[in-house]
């Protein structure tokens, strides 16, 4: 007998989403990192680079898992290639937030009194573009469950074209806070204003992975 | 010979046609049942109640047509009229390759359906015990054909019936309002299709004749009956429309998963007047020759006790393993939510009521794998493993011939115990 039930195969978008969830928790906490930096606080910046490294992991084997569970021959209402780069786009956030921690927890350099806040500002700035990213995911699931009405679709791409508009607005805040770094470089040790600068960049690098995974996303609901 | 041994032909025919619908209960009704079960909409219990309701309904009231197809529309008796016997022990054969080849088969997980498995088996001993010429081939291009076509009409409804969910109700600016609007005149269509397949001309057993007009107004008294229940149960559900559409999307699902009740009462229909002829055709083949003592070519009516006894034995295959089947194939269908359920579903059944209803055989199950597929391609699941489409075309390759081969062993074992 043909058990019916032997034809559904494990849906990707509840892990898909459930890995951006994992992903936010590895940027959630650098806020606070950033602050315990700047205090000096090194206990705490360590159990923050490890709570990080933590969140990273479970990212990482969630998008293991949906890899091995989605051969080929899978049938989807979206192409499989689009899904597994927006998978990664959305991992590789994950991956960066655990960089930036595991660098300023080796080098520990403390922030220049002059940025500090302007630091924050731009990590603040950088986190609330990753939680757009998480909203998109979660307007994925009503595209879905409309069957790709064009009511819902019209809703996400909107979302997307935010997302990107405050990827650019980070973008400026990047701009803003290098050149003020560059203004006080000399007060700064030559090797920290290099460090700071590959920072600034990877922080950046949060937004702009967010907004990737909107174009990907914008893509697999594009395709067929 | 037949007078000899005549009732020993029937308890035989009786016990066999009763195992064979046994199995039936206990493996294929779960696929029918599943689908509801998996989405949440009804639990197994209900499940199990609707199950022995309409299944029962389903083999009594429409069951004929199948059954009489099965029982004489496959074989063409002539070359054997002076050998009655012959006859009673192929289909006694049919059915114990059939039945035996089923419990084989789903004790060891492989793909195979009841009705190959019979339609197998009847065509191996008329080939060997009759000759080549006694297989109505023409009837059976047709059942054949018809298994290719039934699972993609049944998915070209499904896929209809998605896209109309989602173009009226899912895609809209008030998606929970327009389900509110739309779900009675979906359930009216439950009832009026199938009730209207069914009286069309179906009722001649039960000497009910009616014309067509006649047919049309009962299915339409009848789906509006259903319609205005289904209205009563939504309305019992005391939702107000969530702000959020995505709030809104849960409730549709709610609303589904009661107009789901429907599709899994006429699910279990369908299934009952479809499948319960691969156990009674040949069950009722053995009676007639033997009670009519030996005479084939006659045009006597199925007897109501077979269909009875027919329903009545998936009715206790269900209650002594069905349900178990039901309940491990409904936790691993829990992807497939209501409003795709009740697609699929409503594809499913229309498709088998209307094929039982011209008599063709079709596999139930395959129709509604082809009515799953079809809301996959309407976009409606996340993801669907298409090897069991594979399975399909391997449950044809080797259930034909393993029937037919199992058939014929059978056949020369009883002619050489009776002969």
């Amino acid at each position: 007998m043909i058990n019916i039930s032997s034809m559904f195969a494990k849906s990707p978008f509840k892990p898909l989403r459930d890995h951006m969830d994992k992903v936010i928790e590895s940027i959630a906490p650098l806020k606070e990192f950033f602050e315990a930096l700047h205090e000096q606080n090194y206990t705490k910046v360590e159990e923050i680079q490890q709570q990080i490294t933590i969140a990273e992991e479970a990212a990482d084997n969630i998008k293991n898992e949906v890899r091995n569970h989605l051969p080929r021959n899978i049938f989807m209402p979206i192409n499989r290639r689009d899904l597994l780069e927006m998978l990664d786009m959305q991992d590789t956030i994950a991956d960066v937030a655990q960089d930036i921690a595991n660098l300023l927890n080796l080098r520990r350099m403390s922030l220049p009194e002059e940025l500090c806040e302007d630091v924050i500002q731009f990590v603040e700035k950088a986190q609330s573009v990753c939680y757009m990213a998480q909203g998109l995911s979660r307007e994925f699931g009503d595209v879905l469950e409309s069957g790709f009405g064009r009511h819902e679709i019209k809703k996400l791409m909107e979302m997307i074209d935010q997302v990107s508009i405050a990827e650019t607005e980070a973008d400026d805040l990047e701009d803003e806070l290098v050149r003020k770094m560059f203004e006080v470089e000399d007060k700064m040790k030559p090797v920290d204003v290099i460090f700071w600068y590959e920072i600034f960049e990877w922080i950046g690098d949060l937004a702009d992975y967010s907004k990737k995974t909107g174009s990907r996303l914008r893509l697999m609901i594009a395709h067929n | 010979m037949l007078v000899e041994y005549g009732s020993v032909f029937i308890i035989l025919a009786i016990v066999l046609g009763l195992y064979m619908t046994w199995g039936i209960g206990a493996n294929d009704v779960a696929n029918a049942m599943g689908t509801s079960v998996g989405s949440g909409a009804i639990t197994i219990k209900q499940a199990i109640i609707i199950a022995a309701i309409f299944e029962f309904a389903g083999a009594f009231i429409a069951g004929g047509n199948v059954t009489k197809t099965i029982r004489k529309g496959i074989i063409d008796p002539t070359p054997i009229l002076g050998n009655p016997e012959i006859l009673v022990w192929g289909m006694l054969s049919a059915l114990l390759a059939a039945a035996l080849w089923l419990t084989v088969a789903s004790w060891m997980g492989w793909p195979v359906s009841t009705t190959h498995s019979i339609i197998g088996a009847i065509v191996g001993f008329a080939m060997v015990g009759i000759g080549m010429d006694a297989v109505n081939w023409p009837k059976i291009g047709t059942i054949v054909i018809s298994w290719v076509v039934s699972p993609m009409v049944g998915g070209t409804f499904s896929f209809l019936i998605m896209r109309s969910i989602q173009r009226f109700i899912l895609d809209t600016d008030t998606p929970f309002r327009n389900a509110q609007r739309y779900a009675p005149l979906y359930i009216f269509f439950v009832g009026f299709l199938i009730s209207l397949v069914t009286l069309f001309k179906g009722l001649k057993h039960l000497e009910i004749e009616l014309n067509i007009p006649q047919s049309f107004l009962i299915a339409v008294l009848f789906g509006g009956f259903v319609a205005v229940l289904g209205r009563f149960l939504i309305v019992r559900l005391k939702m107000q429309e969530a702000e959020s559409v995505h709030e809104q999307f849960t409730q549709i699902e709610r609303i589904f998963g009661v107009m789901m009740l429907f599709t899994a009462c006429a699910m279990a229909f369908a299934h009952g007047s479809n499948d319960v002829a691969n156990g009674i055709g040949p069950m009722a083949a053995v009676v007639s020759i033997v009670q009519s003592g030996g005479e084939l070519a006659q045009d006597s009516a199925l007897p109501l006790w077979i269909l009875i006894l027919g329903a009545c034995g998936i009715i206790l295959g269900l209650a002594t393993l069905g349900y178990r089947v039901i309940q491990t194939i409904g936790t691993k269908i829990t992807e497939l939510v209501p409003t795709r359920g009740f697609s699929a579903e409503l594809a499913a059944a229309a498709t088998v009521v209307i094929a039982s209803r011209t008599g063709i055989p079709v596999s139930t199950t395959h129709i509604i794998v082809g009515a799953v597929v079809g809301v996959g391609l309407a976009r409606g699941i996340g993801a669907l493993d298409l090897r069991v489409i594979g399975g399909i075309f391997m449950s044809w390759v080797i259930t034909l011939p393993v029937g037919a081969l199992l058939s014929i062993f059978f056949f020369f074992f009883f002619r050489g115990v009776f002969l």
